[in-house]
């Protein structure tokens, strides 16, 4: 048998309590030394599909592969993964050391290699010194170091990582983010990462798997994500985003146009989301990202946008009241109301040279490249 | 009106104190001085009733224990340390023995009933509770129905060739300390078992730990605190009981049956009790503070809420129910042998009494006696204390200048109640009120029964407040609300359901009251608990059970009216 590419294999899984489907027959593939994250919202089961890979919960059907064993039935003892709990899970009773010794003693390895591997992983998540402390003297950031150490000490061969951040405050959380990723690069060990943060997962994954009430939605590199959301739930889900449903009516080689609720946009064939072609008179989903709205006050608009030949005639493009406006430093957001009574967000990052400098209720003129808005016609709903 | 009035002059003094004020508020003390109210003259009585009636008497109890070692003129005789050292070893062996059995039952029935998933649960819970609900003394009368020298167990081992032996002393103590004081370690356990998040045990799994081994390396070290309280709880009732050793100690001397002895007895020496008293104080406090200081080093704080790991193993399961429904059944046998007994005559030697009749519940309800007083002191006790228990209970979270008199509060949870009887008479003999002496009118025993009853409905009531955020009152006192008037539209109906269960809990620690009693019943107070104390001393085995079983009945039908209430007032507010 050659040597399996991928270090974990998840093959038609279905898992149900009772009536309730949590995981709905899932495929996935994670190759070696890969850092992957399962993204959705709360309840879509991700949590559950680590659970099962742990094997703190048994499949209704399909498989689990591990390292081309199917491990369905093996006991979670028997399994050899790390987990790191979101709630740190570090054993209050025992100190730093013990908490970190604890599966190598398990493994009744020789006192002096307990010694020196926990040493060497105490060093690795920063906390060398700190063996003898309690878990009570030790802050959320430091307890989740202890666990991430516990959790790699035993040398497993894979990790699973339950929504490791997000009881961590917001600079921590970043700092921690940075660590982990580090750590498993430096390791090359294979590790599953659980969030429900999109950005947390486009800053620390290989590849995103983005889940809905039990579903694969998409998988993919977080650019792939980003870029070519399959359907309008991911579109939506990852990064910031308007979508608003519409239908196809007109269509030549280069543009589609599509019509939403009395507003008609130019958007580019080919280049995003659809590999083929969409007929007129479909209904599809379009997404809009806030920061491809370009906005201008009421009259300077000509100066730029007349010069860009290129697309020019199918610039999507009109005036537009200020709703809404947030200044926030490096960029300035808010809501245009455009004539049709669309509603749309747009973000506006300062350059250099230039703020926005627009009130509530003044009047402005925005456009928007026919090549940054996607179109699709898988529809799922977004909630 | 009173709390408006207060008000006014504070407002009106405002102009020149009102600096003063203001900086003691910003100290950080709750607006104590500005702001005195009605609410603060009940504090302030709660306060005078708990010093008057136990702080003071356990002082004057103990200084005077001290002057006796100075007294010259009347020596304590050559032998008194041998006699008292050999006492404190025997009442602390029976504290060590019950307590290391009873945990070590306690310990995997919790388990098997909170974790392994064995059938009907909360069924084993209810039947194992059912001591709570009875005085100590009936498992001791019970167990020697069972395994005294004619009992039914001792019977059927002769049959086998096995020679039980005697009951009376150590071993029938130890036994039926066991079968009381079970439930308090078992209800204690299994609340600490609910305190693990099921994440912890799974960390432990995944690196390699199997399940036994999880339950030795991890759960039974995380809920350590919950088995030292439980250890302590155990040990401290069985020494400071005096229903068992009366009944079946025999020869066996512990401590509390030398106080209560010497006490009633003219040929006692009455220096006695008040050195032992002192004695068995300072044996629990050292206890109770050594104890504390451990808990404080192992209190492990979780904060987050992910469920118990429960586990599913099929032959665990099948055999656990198994285990736990024979011990069970084993624990219960003294309580069915107890209503077999009440119906039954003559029952010696025989598998089971001679015939059944009603006379013994006859012969004990024509003496209207005993069960109008144990239905007096329910109505006056239950009331008292529970009142008490909600101004402690506010005064206790709302004021932070108090929170050490909760020490005295709590004291009778580790004091026999023969110390508290003792303290109590002593203290109050020469006083009189309306022409009569204290100690021979039924006051004082209401009050001793409320001072030892106090700290475990107080316990009952504090878990309801600690539900309640302190800045509930906050945002209705900013809405204009009185102190009073707060308290009794914010705060009382949340700790309602708990005022409930303290009733609850008070109707049967006044019911099953002995120890107390038994120092001080004012001439014609004796209630049920002392007539079946009688009736098993004077061989009324039978009459004393179903005294016994009416005993059980009230507790019953007054659990069941609350537990109705209490439901009631739920269903309004979910």
């Amino acid at each position: 048998m050659h040597e399996e590419r991928y270090d974990i294999r998840i093959v038609n899984l279905v898992k149900k309590f009772g009536s309730t489907t949590a995981v709905n027959d899932f495929n996935i593939e994670i190759e070696k030394g890969k850092l992957v994250a399962l993204l959705g919202p709360s309840g879509c089961g991700k949590t559950t599909l680590l659970r099962l890979i742990a094997g703190f919960e048994k499949p209704t059907s399909g498989d689990i592969v591990l390292r081309g064993k199917v491990i369905n039935d093996v006991p979670p003892q028997k399994r050899n993964i790390g987990i790191v709990f979101q709630d740190y899970a570090v054993f209050p009773i025992m100190n730093v050391f013990d908490n970190v010794a604890y599966g190598l003693r398990i493994k009744k390895l020789p006192r002096e290699e307990i010694n020196s591997r926990v040493m060497e992983y105490l060093a690795l998540v920063g906390l060398t010194g700190y063996e003898k402390r309690m878990p009570s003297q030790l802050s959320g950031g430091q307890q989740q170091r202890v666990a991430l150490a516990r959790a790699l000490v035993t040398n497993p061969d894979l990790l699973l990582l339950d929504e490791p951040l997000s009881n961590l405050d917001a600079a921590l959380r970043l700092r921690i983010r940075k660590e982990i990723k580090k750590i498993q690069r430096k390791l090359g060990i294979t590790a599953i990462f659980v969030t429900h943060d999109q950005e947390e997962a486009l800053s620390i994954a290989d590849k995103i798997y983005v889940m809905r009430r039990g579903i694969l939605m998409q998988g993919g590199s977080p650019r792939e994500i980003y870029n070519n959301p399959k359907n309008d739930f991911v579109a939506n889900f990852i990064g910031k985003s308007n979508i608003f449903y519409g239908k196809v009516v007109d269509a030549d080689e280069n543009y589609y146009k599509v019509g939403i609720d009395g507003s008609f946009f130019n958007v580019s064939r080919g280049k995003y989301g659809v590999d083929r072609d969409i007929e007129i008179d479909r209904d599809v989903w379009v997404s809009i990202r806030p920061h491809f709205l370009s906005v201008r006050r009421n009259g300077d608009s000509s100066s730029v946008n007349d010069n860009d030949n290129r697309i020019n005639g199918n610039l999507n493009r009109g005036v537009a009241r200020v709703n809404y406006i947030e200044y926030l430093g490096s960029y300035t957001k808010g809501e245009l109301k455009l004539e049709s009574g669309l509603v749309m967000e747009f973000e506006l990052s300062h350059s250099s040279t230039e703020e926005l400098d627009v009130k509530v209720d003044d009047t402005v003129s925005y456009s928007i490249s026919p090549e940054n808005i996607i179109v699709g016609d898988t529809i799922k709903g977004t909630d | 009106m009173e709390s408006g009035k207060s008000n006014n002059e504070t407002k009106h003094g405002s102009k020149s104190l009102g600096g003063i004020n203001e900086t003691l508020t910003s100290i950080g003390s709750s607006s104590v001085l500005s702001n005195l109210s009605i609410v603060h003259l009940f504090y302030l009585a709660a306060i005078v009733f708990v010093t008057m009636f136990l702080v003071i008497p356990i002082f004057t109890l103990i200084i005077s224990s001290v002057s006796i070692f100075f007294e010259t003129t009347r020596p304590l005789p050559p032998d008194f340390f041998g006699y008292m050292m050999k006492v404190t070893w025997n009442t602390i062996l029976l504290g060590i023995l019950t307590t290391l059995i009873t945990v070590g039952i306690a310990i995997p029935l919790a388990l098997l009933i909170t974790k392994f998933g064995v059938s009907m649960p909360s069924l084993w819970i209810a039947l194992l509770t059912v001591p709570l609900i009875t005085p100590a003394f009936i498992s001791s009368f019970a167990t020697i129905i069972l395994l005294g020298r004619t009992g039914i167990i001792t019977k059927a081992l002769k049959l086998i060739g096995i020679q039980f032996p005697s009951i009376y002393g150590l071993l029938g103590l130890v036994i039926t300390q066991i079968l009381h004081t079970i439930p308090y370690a078992l209800l204690i356990i299994i609340a600490g078992l609910q305190t693990i998040p099921r994440h912890i045990e799974e960390v432990a799994q995944s690196m390699g730990s199997s399940v036994l081994k999880v339950q030795y390396t991890i759960v039974i070290p995380y809920i350590y605190p919950h088995i030292l309280m439980a250890g302590l709880m155990v040990f401290l009732t069985s020494i400071g009981d005096v229903g068992a050793p009366l009944i079946i100690g025999g020869s066996y001397k512990v401590i509390a049956m030398e106080i209560y002895s010497n006490f009633i007895s003219f040929l006692g020496d009455e220096r006695i009790p008040l050195i032992f008293s002192t004695w068995i104080i300072i044996i629990s406090v050292v206890l109770v503070f050594g104890l504390n200081y451990l808990m404080k080093l192992t209190n492990v704080k979780h904060k987050f809420e992910t469920g118990i790991m429960k586990y599913d193993i099929k032959p665990v399961k099948r055999w656990g129910t198994f285990v736990v429904a024979f011990i069970t059944i084993l624990f219960l046998l003294p309580y069915v042998v107890t209503v077999i007994h009440s119906f039954g005559t003559i029952w010696a030697n025989t598998w089971l009494p001679k015939s059944f009749t009603l006379k013994n519940y006859r012969t004990v309800i024509k003496d209207t006696g005993p069960i109008k007083n144990t239905l007096i002191l329910i109505f006056t006790v239950t009331p008292t204390i529970v009142f008490l228990g909600i101004i402690f209970g506010q005064m206790f979270r709302t004021t932070r200048w108090f929170k050490w008199f909760n020490y005295f509060t709590l004291m009778p949870f580790v004091l026999p109640g023969v110390v508290i009887g003792v303290s109590l008479l002593q203290t109050y003999s020469k006083v009189r009120i309306l022409g009569k002496d204290l100690v021979s009118s039924v006051v004082i025993l209401i009050i001793a029964i409320a001072v030892r009853r106090l700290p475990f409905v107080l316990k009952t009531i504090e878990a309801g407040f600690s539900k309640i955020d302190t800045s509930q009152e906050e945002a209705a006192r900013s809405l204009g609300a009185k102190d009073l008037k707060t308290f009794l539209s914010v705060v009382y109906p949340q700790i309602k359901p708990s005022v409930y269960s303290a009733i609850i809990i008070g109707i049967v620690k006044v019911v099953t009251e002995l120890s107390s009693a038994l120092i001080i019943y004012p001439p014609g107070w004796q209630n049920m608990s002392l007539y079946i104390a009688y009736y098993v001393s004077e061989g009324f085995i039978s009459r004393a059970a179903a005294m016994s079983i009416i005993l059980i009945l009230i507790v019953g039908v007054g659990t069941a009216i609350s537990n109705h209430l209490s439901r009631r007032d739920l269903e309004k507010y979910a």
